[in-house]
């Protein structure tokens, strides 16, 4: 395996590194990195490096790399908005990685915010083709929000007697004044800088779009996303009418935390996420192999 | 100037602060080499690879790559935290007496800071919403806060007593200690009685070292930046 530091973008603004495995050309797939929250690229614990090491032994090349204004990067030349300005820096993250590697269809790994992002890119260029997404967005099912009626009870009774008795007086405030804060106990855990939630039908569509092209997702929802995911099945129970869900793979984790804090959380993660991609884009390298020149 | 980053979590805390400063530097004329240990962040070897000793050398060959890209005649050190630590060991080992080393908050006792990492270790899993997690601190054994620690590190971190930074070579040595800290303050008096000219400047701001939270706290503090650019454009201006 090879790493190498590169600058890329227009103005040469964003750093990242390159892990090359020692030949290239045995995948399809490249995946990118970025980073998690405020987080450089290395990733919480130094997660990213860890991940591009291991897909690296297995022959998928990677570029994990800063945001504008995060980590080693600069901000851009000509900054555009928060939101178009992470969308063009993950195209120029592509772009780097297919004049680097020649390969045209990439995998965003994100994590928190950064599996927002990827999503968010994944609508625009046609180039992405696979999301991990460990405790991007969730949606709520019957069962979870008993759950987490539940949880809330477990943890402080009297708190939750006096949250539910205030519910009446916190509804009108929420629609009088977004976003309102998570005053029934619960923890949000998104770091999406006000930035809200789409709704489950166009959370549904983002991924259909991508399962159209061809596209896979894997998502994760570790303990620390209890309050908003908290049983196995709640994916399929929200989306499981849709054509695509089928092909979503969705793995709840509780006894991991948000940030993969022990190094089993961190081996656990990457063993799936390697299982996932060798499963998912080492059957379409074979088949692509297979193709007359 | 080179910079010995701290360990671990408190390292990706810095990384910010570290490129906001590294700019103002080099906007400045001064030659700025940051890097990463063996084992750590962006460099080769796993987590559980590092060592003191090999941290150590690090820093020395970190210190020649500097001189000969930049060709500067004189080198400022900054080290934070455990960075601090490995900076005064490490100058030791140099032919000739470092310019100026700016030491914040260095790690002077070992066994004091092993069980700092464990409360620190206990209260992320804690604060994380681990179901299995608990608030009592336990004996590391082989990772701390998300970081893998080998046998080495923790036996040499087990035997690390102020006396080992005593040993530091510098013309001048800058300790930035938070007010009052009476163990600082013993260090103060160590590094004198070593015969190394030692300055304290007493710096109140808690800069959050080992925090995980992403929001409702500052990576790059404006009163950090300026106490580190003060201390190091002075020393580039002597």
């Amino acid at each position: 395996m090879n790493e190498i530091a590169v600058s890329f973008g227009p103005g040469k603004h964003l750093s990242g590194t390159l892990a090359l495995p020692d030949e290239l050309g045995q995948r399809d797939v490249g995946f990118l990195m970025l980073n998690a929250g405020v987080i450089n690229r290395i990733g919480p614990h130094r997660f990213n490096v860890k991940l591009a090491r291991r897909l690296a032994s297995q022959g998928w090349p990677s570029l994990r790399f800063d945001l504008a204004g995060q980590g080693d990067s600069d901000n851009a030349p000509q900054a555009q908005p928060f939101d178009r300005q992470i969308v063009a820096d993950l195209r120029a993250a592509m772009d780097h990685l297919e004049r680097t590697t020649g390969l045209k269809r990439f995998v965003i790994a994100g994590i928190c915010s950064g599996a927002h992002r990827g999503l968010a890119v994944a609508q625009e260029d046609e180039r992405v083709m696979g999301l991990w997404m460990l405790d991007g967005y969730a949606y709520p099912s019957s069962r979870s929000r008993l759950q987490r009626y539940l949880l809330q009870w477990r943890r402080d009774p009297a708190a939750t007697l006096r949250a539910w008795a205030a519910w009446p007086l916190r509804f009108l405030a929420t629609r009088l004044s977004r976003p309102a804060p998570a005053a029934d106990g619960g923890e949000p855990l998104e770091i999406d800088y006000g930035h809200s939630t789409p709704a489950p039908d166009d959370f549904a569509a983002m991924l259909d779009k991508l399962d159209r092209r061809g596209g896979r997702v894997f998502l994760m929802h570790t303990g620390g996303m209890l309050w908003r995911y908290s049983y196995a099945q709640q994916f399929h129970d929200v989306f499981g009418d849709r054509p695509f869900a089928a092909r979503v793979r969705c793995d709840f984790l509780p006894d991991i935390d948000h940030t993969l804090t022990t190094l089993s959380a961190q081996r656990r993660v990457i063993d799936a996420i390697a299982g996932w991609a060798g499963e998912v884009f080492g059957a379409q390298d074979a088949a692509s192999k297979q193709k007359p020149a | 100037m080179l910079v010995c980053s701290p360990f671990g979590q408190e390292s990706i805390r810095f990384h910010r602060m570290l490129r906001v400063l590294s700019d103002r530097l080099a906007s400045r004329g001064i030659g700025v080499l940051r890097f990463d240990y063996f084992g750590v962040g962006e460099s080769a070897g796993d987590d559980d690879e590092g060592d003191l000793l090999g941290w150590r050398d690090d820093v020395l060959i970190a210190h020649n790559e500097l001189l000969r890209r930049s060709r500067a005649t004189r080198i400022i050190w900054l080290g934070a935290r455990l960075g601090a630590t490995i900076a005064a060991i490490a100058s030791s080992q140099l032919p000739s007496p470092a310019d100026r080393l700016i030491l914040w908050e260095p790690v002077a006792d070992g066994r004091s800071y092993l069980r700092e990492l464990e409360t620190a270790h206990a209260r992320a899993l804690a604060d994380a919403g681990s179901p299995s997690s608990s608030t009592t601190p336990t004996a590391i054994v082989d990772e701390a806060l998300g970081f893998g620690v080998s046998a080495a590190l923790l036996e040499q971190l087990g035997r690390l007593v102020q006396a080992d930074l005593e040993t530091a070579k510098a013309k001048q040595v800058i300790l930035v200690l938070p007010p009052h800290q009476t163990a600082g303050a013993a260090l103060a008096q160590g590094l004198a009685r070593s015969g190394l000219q030692t300055r304290v400047d007493e710096f109140s701001h808690v800069f959050d070292w080992s925090s995980e939270e992403a929001m409702s706290t500052a990576l790059v503090p404006a009163p950090v930046l300026e106490m580190l650019a003060t201390h190091i454009e002075a020393a580039s201006d002597e």
